[in-house]
């Protein structure tokens, strides 16, 4: 008890994490409350194209619609990738860094090539095939991002239980002759979770930029609101490089995007910071 | 402390980044430039020379004409294998390579005299040979649009170097319209020897204004002219010395390339974003418009058993808005069309026979008379079966998106529930052409030429373009019979009835005629076009454009 709450003192400490968390947390208040926030964009309206007003906040789209709402409902689906792509990877990256990790020997070493294989592949192109082969669900889309995801974490999963399953305690279990699961479950996974939960904020973050960056290749889902589809709709109306330009098409997604990374990577450093207080540089 | 601070600063860095984003945004002013150069004693007029760089969006698939189906790769072929007939401003067909032509009166034989002194591009003389060779040759290996083209002819006879004369099948008033436009000849002295024409590396020998250099799929084309090429102003041939054609990915990427002085005439229309951009430069740029050929339309497919009720489709063609779609969707890039048959055919239009009109409450009705209830989630069902269809469309038409979400807000409101289903080229085609697998397809027909006789090609039951599997006896019997009543207005009178007919079945519901736009740099003067294909690139507009 007394630990847990000095970690969560620790994480007030630092200012920057602060400000993270209480970015993550207008996101994700933004996300689940979307419905009563704003009304979800559909079907089209007569005023296009307005800047920001009192009525329009983030100013409307080609089709009249507003474009807070399409902002407040891309926080869901942005929160929706993140959370399918950070499942995925936990999903198989947990298991096979803690099994690469505890049990060494063959079965360890083919895990861990398979481990340096996929972090060597070119992600973003691999992705934009598989989009295209499997089409434009956002379901299929997060998978896809989780499925390449898995590699980091498994790696981070693997490295900490190397280190714990080496220590007497685990050693000790091992003697009493606790069952493999349970050692593995009760000592060795609840000791790991703090790095475990930094690589979390971390894919949380790029799973983002991934879709992002599909959405805008026309690889994503363009029926679903997403911060990438509403990009991807201003490129294709010319509103980048239109004159006079409606800037608020473009921006307001964009300053979403670096807004979530940013406070996602914010909060994933003060946790590691606080993890691992040796001075980094 | 040091980590900290360090991390401050790229916060810091991030927000200035986003601050200077706002202040140039909101500083951004359209400036209208003084127009009117006094520049006269500059111009020379036409002359040989200079390199247009031509910007297409999508690759052509293949140079080879006969074996694709784009219109890429029609723009790049038209350059090298020019069509016997052409439009004219009204998009009537007029000859180009051929010099006259009889049809007698039972309209069965055409007599075809093509111009003299044109030769291939490998120096051997272009004659009658090859076109009656080009269609035997597409019958026999089935190439094609052509193989359909020419499956009516009965014998050909070559009467000399420059006379052909076609004997057909069956009466038929539109064949050389047809062929004239559509085909590219083909050299006989390459092709007689070519067994698989399918897999044959035709090396773009041909007999036009332009011959190929070279080229790397997917980048470039680079076509340089024919010097006294005899059609192209009184014998000289084209002014301009080589013609590049220049890949792009998208609009925006085209439009880009062209305000750096990249490129100089967009060879695919412009959305009407990019035509204001260039607009709004007058003194460096023109756009040239004209009326599309084509038209953007819904089809139904009649295998599904929901939208082969009559009623059905009605409702779904009361719910579009074409208001919206043609001022929203299409920021008035397009003109409605109420009609079965476009507007830039008047004489087909004056009888006036229109689509139902847009009526929410009309639509709710039919469908409630015809038994379709509201369920709970909403959505119209009779006997368990729900009106929900998925909408099939590509996301390379321009606009699309904006399009089918105008439609599916309209459609939901009446209690149809519609999915839509964006897809890339290659699925489009696999799915709605191949397998006719799909419920409700969007989207627009490139080019709908003669319709006084040719509406056959896509509403006839047995046709390949009648993805809807639509098959109505009336109809079929109409354009059969117009095909071949020599009588202009009888024909008229009989595509009226057509309409008629048309509107009652819906078996498409047709929205609206795309305006086609072309940017051009004013560094090239004598541009001109028709409705047609290629807009300014076609052949005998490009082979007039010169640099100044």
């Amino acid at each position: 008890m007394h630990e847990k709450k000095s970690f969560f003192q620790l994480l007030m400490r630092s200012r920057l994490t602060v400000v993270g968390l209480i970015g993550v947390l207008i996101i994700v208040l933004m996300g689940i409350f979307a419905p009563f926030i704003a009304e979800k964009p559909k079907g089209y309206g007569s005023e296009i194209l307005l800047p920001p007003s009192t009525n329009h906040w983030f100013g409307t789209d080609n089709l009249g619609l507003d474009i807070f709402a399409e902002v407040v409902w891309g926080a869901r689906t942005s929160l929706f990738v993140s959370l399918v792509a950070v499942l995925v990877a936990i999903v198989i990256g947990v298991p096979a860094g803690m099994i690469s990790g505890y049990k060494k020997g063959v079965i360890g070493s083919i895990i861990d090539s398979l481990i340096d294989i996929f972090l060597t592949l070119p992600i973003l192109p691999l992705m934009i095939v598989i989009a295209a082969v499997i089409g434009s669900s956002i379901l299929n889309v997060a998978v896809i991002i989780g499925i390449f995801s898995w590699p980091s974490l498994a790696r981070v999963t693997r490295n900490a239980t190397l280190k714990i399953s080496e220590l007497q305690f685990i050693e000790a279990a091992k003697c009493l002759g606790i069952p493999t699961g349970n050692i593995i479950f009760k000592h060795i996974l609840l000791n790991i979770m703090g790095p475990i939960l930094v690589n979390i904020t971390l894919i949380m973050a790029t799973a983002v930029l991934s879709e992002a960056g599909l959405s805008f290749l026309g690889l994503g889902d363009p029926t679903t609101w997403s911060w990438g589809v509403i990009l991807k709709k201003a490129w294709e109306n010319g509103a980048v490089i239109d004159t006079p330009n409606p800037w608020w098409w473009w921006f307001w997604p964009s300053v979403f995007v670096t807004f979530y990374v940013i406070s996602f990577n914010l909060l994933g450093t003060g946790i590691n910071d606080i993890l691992n207080p040796k001075p980094n540089d | 402390m040091k980590l900290k601070s360090k991390r401050l600063s790229f916060v810091i860095t991030i927000l200035m980044i986003l601050a200077l984003l706002v202040t140039a945004c909101g500083s951004q002013q359209t400036q209208t430039t003084d127009e009117g150069e006094n520049n006269q004693g500059q111009t020379t007029g036409p002359k040989i020379g200079g390199n247009l760089v031509v910007g297409i969006t999508g690759d052509p698939y293949s140079i080879a004409p006969w074996v694709s189906n784009d219109l890429n790769s029609a723009m790049i072929a038209n350059l090298i294998l020019p069509p016997l007939m052409v439009t004219d401003e009204n998009g009537k067909k007029i000859p180009y390579i051929i010099k006259d032509y009889k049809m007698s009166d039972d309209a069965k034989e055409y007599t075809i005299v093509i111009h003299d002194g044109i030769n291939w591009h490998d120096g051997v003389p272009f004659t009658a040979e090859d076109i009656a060779f080009t269609a035997e040759y597409t019958v026999k290996h089935k190439l094609g649009f052509g193989a359909d083209m020419f499956a009516n002819v009965e014998k050909t006879e070559v009467i000399d170097k420059t006379t052909v004369k076609f004997y057909l099948k069956k009466p038929q008033v539109n064949f050389l319209s047809q062929v004239g436009f559509w085909i590219n000849i083909m050299p006989k002295h390459i092709f007689e020897k070519v067994e698989d024409p399918m897999n044959f590396n035709y090396d773009g020998t041909g007999y036009g204004p332009f011959k190929l250099k070279e080229y790397k799929k997917g980048e470039y084309y680079i076509f340089e002219r024919v010097p006294n090429w005899p059609l192209a102003n009184n014998g000289l041939g084209a002014y301009l010395e080589t013609v590049t054609f220049r890949v792009f990915p998208d609009h925006n990427a085209l439009l880009l390339a062209m305000k750096n002085g990249e490129v100089h005439v967009s060879g695919s229309a412009m959305p009407v974003a990019s035509q204001k951009q260039l607009e709004a430069s007058p003194d460096k740029f023109g756009v040239l418009k004209v009326m599309s050929l084509g038209y953007g339309y819904f089809g139904f497919n009649y295998k599904n058993e929901l939208l082969r009720d009559k009623n059905v489709r009605k409702a779904i063609a009361m719910t579009i808005d074409r208001d919206a779609i043609v001022n929203t969707a299409l920021q008035g890039g397009a003109v409605k069309m109420e009609t079965p048959i476009s507007p830039v055919y008047k004489d087909l239009v004056k009888s006036n026979i229109k689509f139902p009109p847009f009526d929410l409450e009309g639509a709710k009705k039919v469908l409630e008379d015809a038994g379709y209830k509201l369920n709970s989630e909403g959505i119209r069902e009779k006997n368990g079966k729900k009106l929900e269809f998925e909408l099939i469309y590509r996301t390379t038409t321009i606009n699309a998106d904006s399009i089918v979400n105008i439609f599916k807000a309209n459609a939901e409101k009446v209690g149809i529930k519609i999915n839509l289903k964006p897809v890339d080229n290659a699925t489009y085609t696999d799915r709605v052409v191949k397998q006719r697998n799909f419920d409700i397809n969007f989207i627009e027909w490139g080019v709908i030429d003669d319709p006084d006789s040719s509406l056959a090609t896509i509403y006839k039951s047995d046709t390949a373009l009648n993805f809807m599997g639509y098959k109505n006896e009336k109809i079929d019997e109409i354009l059969e019979k117009v095909q071949s009543e020599p009588d202009y207005q009888k024909r008229v009178e009989m595509m009226n009835e057509f309409q008629k007919e048309f509107i009652e079945e819906l078996p498409t519901v047709n929205v609206y005629v795309k305006i086609n736009a072309y940017g051009y740099s004013k560094e090239f003067e004598g541009w001109s076009l028709t409705p047609g294909l290629f807009g300014p690139i076609a052949a005998k507009d490009l082979v007039k454009v010169y640099k100044k």
